[in-house]
């Protein structure tokens, strides 16, 4: 017997009253665990560098970076976004399609070899949207990142819209797609070719009296994306199996989906392959992770700086999903100088595009630079 | 223009349609079979520098995530206070993580383009993997033969051995890999070779009945399990694992989530490190159904690519989650006190995804020899059509009511030497 049926979760009124009663505390962690927090290693920044396909020296090369104005190896800034404490997904609104709608993050120190983040979530906010058919949920949550002193590493505010698994919301979400992209083996040689072209200063660091309002920076291309890429990160905190995964049906079966073997299974598997979202999702495919973006306008601000620029604050809209799949161009262009004695503050528009021409972010960034 | 309209075309199956990387990709040739015996006796590494090996000392929060993503939750490997009071001493990593030595394997080495299938491996543990410990090791191929297959005309098999050191630099046990290398294009002929089958499926009687084996599972625990006791012709109590989802497979292979290199050989090449990848080896990407190449990995994880490329029921699991279930079942029969020194397994038969695997085992004989009480297991894994698909032969050391304070390891273990390379 073939079940094709579309899976469906339902955000219940207990499960919304449940979370908008934790609103100005921390969350509950229903189901996720969280490993305690500890000095950032090495190979963790090397491993961080190769997930976000920006392996610059500063991450990786501990004499190259010993030399550079931090004196030590620091991490691609955008780790930051990952520090929030909180999934919508199995913790918040248990098996719903959780998409980050926006982020605002402040970076408040470099990231370096041994430090360590202590992350504090709050959920700020919680709010129903009217649909037609089905409950959705906008869930905004803040993050403090401290170092163990209490000092302020950074502070991430971010925005979730959550839907029911299967509901016009969700499908809502590919926009006009109807299927992932496809490529010929011309489209493919041509990427291959635009990977080589990418510029990246490091030592010659680019200096603030050389900056102009509306100078922009060379784009830094992502893609086509994977669910390997994906998969390989490490990050997972779907991770039951066997009898815990039994243990699990019973304490949230709403987490769970009926699949080819009638077997129950957690719904991320859903997104495992876009065969699979295609058959149960009722969806055109696997959606990228909007957070990856932060990783690749961070590769693109340091490609532009150089190893003496540090980015101070970044606030990004995600209009548009991208699929498994896409290609992303990310790109900036100066809006503000400002000379700040030895530092020089610039104020910037970013923005990212698919391979459809979709501008899919938009948002604004400020960096630091040596003003010479 | 690329499009859904000539998906047939874009989906070339494995390597790009116009470069097919050098002559005889793919194929087994004298050339490559003789480019790859140049390698047996070869000592390899990971050329790991010492900074890394220091980032990968076992702390508690890796030993739990290894022991989650095997379905395994022993108190030795997750329970700091409990692990204390053991014969340890200390958290301890599940035994499986010993597969961690194989610096090499078939499916990265020689022969580019060959499919490769996991035949078994042979495992022997000489000391635990403590907290704080770090692991590094070495590995060669042994063997190089090129066989007769009735389903593929030949067939190339494989083999190699690792051994594990700790940061002290002693020995903590050996792998011995066996592999099977085909063409690709035979792949199906394999696959028609195996008793043919759907995808598992389940009705509700049948997940409570496995809901129910998961209630009963034993695990011996910190009650010594003597040598004396034990009889042959006794019965392991089983372990079940599964049904194998998508969701689970996820963290199972990764074997509990890993720092990457990004090195060749690991599959995690992403964006522009990925393209550098397919320059050096355009035969090796699987060019998927929207025309992107990806790692050829990705087919085995899929149920319709393993339908459609390789002729299979479903996605496959490589053999390695079998280690670590028929681990799993040992060390709840052993217990604390015993220490698991040998695994012998073969994989008969495929594991297709959404099976459930019942691990067995039964004591077939008992030994003493330098003074350690052994008994000698017979295992095996059935899945929920009754095929048995692992088969092997294990060793427990087990205490003795003669010394019963004794400790059961560590074993006597020399470096072994490589064989010579041939000229």
């Amino acid at each position: 017997m073939d079940n094709t049926e579309t899976v469906k979760t339902e955000i219940t009124a207990e499960a919304y009253a449940d979370l908008a009663s934790q609103v100005g505390g921390e969350p509950t962690a229903k189901l996720s665990t969280y490993s305690s927090s500890s000095p950032i290693l090495r190979s963790q920044i090397r491993h961080w560098g190769v997930m976000t396909g920006d392996m610059r020296p500063l991450f990786v090369d501990l004499d190259y970076a010993k030399a550079s104005p931090w004196k030590t190896l620091v991490a691609p800034q955008g780790v930051l976004v990952h520090q929030e404490r909180f999934d919508a997904e199995i913790d918040g609104l248990v098996g719903c399609k959780a998409v980050m709608s926006s982020v605002d993050i402040e970076w408040h120190q470099p990231i370096k070899l041994g430090d360590t983040m202590v992350p504090k979530t709050t959920i700020t906010d919680v709010q129903e949207k009217p649909t037609d058919t089905s409950r959705a949920v906008t869930i905004v949550t803040d993050t403090a990142i401290n170092n163990p002193d209490g000092k302020s590493i950074g502070t991430l505010h971010s925005t979730w819209e959550c839907c029911e698994r299967g509901s016009a919301e969700h499908k809502q979400l590919f926009g006009d797609r109807t299927e992932p992209h496809f490529y010929g083996e011309e489209d493919i040689d041509a990427i291959a070719e635009e990977y080589k072209t990418e510029q990246a200063r490091g030592t010659d660091a680019l200096t603030g009296d050389a900056v102009n309002v509306g100078d922009e920076t060379p784009h830094v291309l992502k893609g086509p994306t994977t669910r390997e890429g994906n998969m390989t990160s490490g990050t997972s905190r779907w991770f039951w199996g066997h009898a815990q995964g039994f243990e699990l049906l019973e304490k949230a079966p709403e987490l769970f989906f009926e699949n080819e073997n009638h077997a129950m299974e957690p719904v991320s598997g859903l997104e495992s392959s876009h065969h699979r979202a295609q058959r149960w999702g009722g969806v055109p495919g696997v959606l990228e992770l909007n957070n990856e973006r932060v990783h690749w306008l961070v590769h693109t601000l340091m490609n532009w700086m150089g190893d003496a620029g540090f980015i101070t604050r970044m606030s990004l809209s995600f209009p548009r999903c991208n699929i498994v799949g896409d290609v992303t161009r990310s790109y900036g262009k100066v809006t503000a100088k400002n000379v700040d004695g030895d530092r020089t503050i610039v104020d910037m528009d970013v923005w990212q595009v698919n391979q459809l021409g979709e501008r899919i972010t938009e948002g604004t960034a400020q960096v630091a630079l040596p003003t010479a | 223009m690329a499009s859904k309209d000539n998906t047939e075309e874009l989906n070339t199956g494995f390597g790009f349609k116009s470069k097919s990387g050098k002559k005889g990709y793919g194929q087994i040739t004298d050339e490559a079979v003789n480019s790859l015996k140049s390698r047996i006796g070869v000592v390899r590494t990971r050329n790991l520098e010492n900074w890394e090996l220091e980032d990968l000392r076992l702390n508690a929060s890796t030993l739990r995530r290894m022991a989650l993503s095997s379905g395994d939750y022993n108190p030795l490997y997750m329970d700091e206070d409990y692990a204390k009071k053991s014969p340890y001493g200390s958290l301890v990593a599940p035994p499986w993580g010993l597969v961690g030595i194989e610096v090499t394997n078939a499916a990265r080495d020689g022969m580019p383009g060959l499919h490769a299938w996991f035949r078994g491996t042979t495992l022997e543990w000489y000391q635990p993997v403590k907290l704080g410990d770090f692991v590094y090791s070495k590995g060669w191929l042994t063997k190089v033969d090129v066989v007769p297959s009735q389903t593929t005309g030949q067939a190339v098999i494989h083999e190699y051995e690792n051994v594990g050191f700790n940061d002290r630099d002693e020995v903590i046990g050996r792998m011995f890999t066996s592999w099977h290398r085909a063409e690709r294009k035979t792949s199906k002929k394999i696959a028609k070779n195996q008793d043919f089958r759907g995808l598992a499926e389940y009705s509700a009687e049948d997940l409570e009945n496995i809901a129910q084996d998961y209630a009963h599972e034993v695990r011996r625990g910190d009650e010594p399990r003597y040598w004396e006791d034990v009889n042959i012709g006794d019965e392991l109590p089983p372990v079940v694992k599964g049904p194998t989802s998508q969701a689970q497979r996820g963290v199972g292979e990764g074997g509990g989530g890993r720092f990457v290199r990004g090195d060749p050989g690991d599959w995690s090449h992403i964006h522009a490190n990925v393209f550098k990848l397919w320059e050096r080896h355009p035969g090796l990407p699987f060019v998927n159904e929207w025309g992107i190449p990806e790692v050829p990995l990705v087919i085995h994880n899929s149920n319709e690519r393993c339908q459609q490329y390789l002729g299979l029921p479903g996605a496959y699991d490589a053999g390695y989650q079998r280690i670590n279930w028929s681990v799993h079942l040992l060390a709840n029969w052993g217990g604390d006190h015993g220490f698991l020194s040998k695994l012998a397994i073969r994989f008969p038969s495929f594991n297709i995804m959404g099976d459930t695997t019942w691990c067995g085992g039964q004591v077939i004989g008992k030994r003493v020899e330098d003074g350690k009480h052994i008994a000698e297991i017979e295992i095996w894994n059935n899945n929920q059509l009754g095929t048995k698909v692992t088969q092997g032969t294990a060793e427990v050391i087990l205490p003795s009511k003669s010394a019963p304070g004794e400790a059961t390891w560590p074993l006597p273990a020399n470096p072994p030497e490589p064989p010579p390379t041939p000229k």
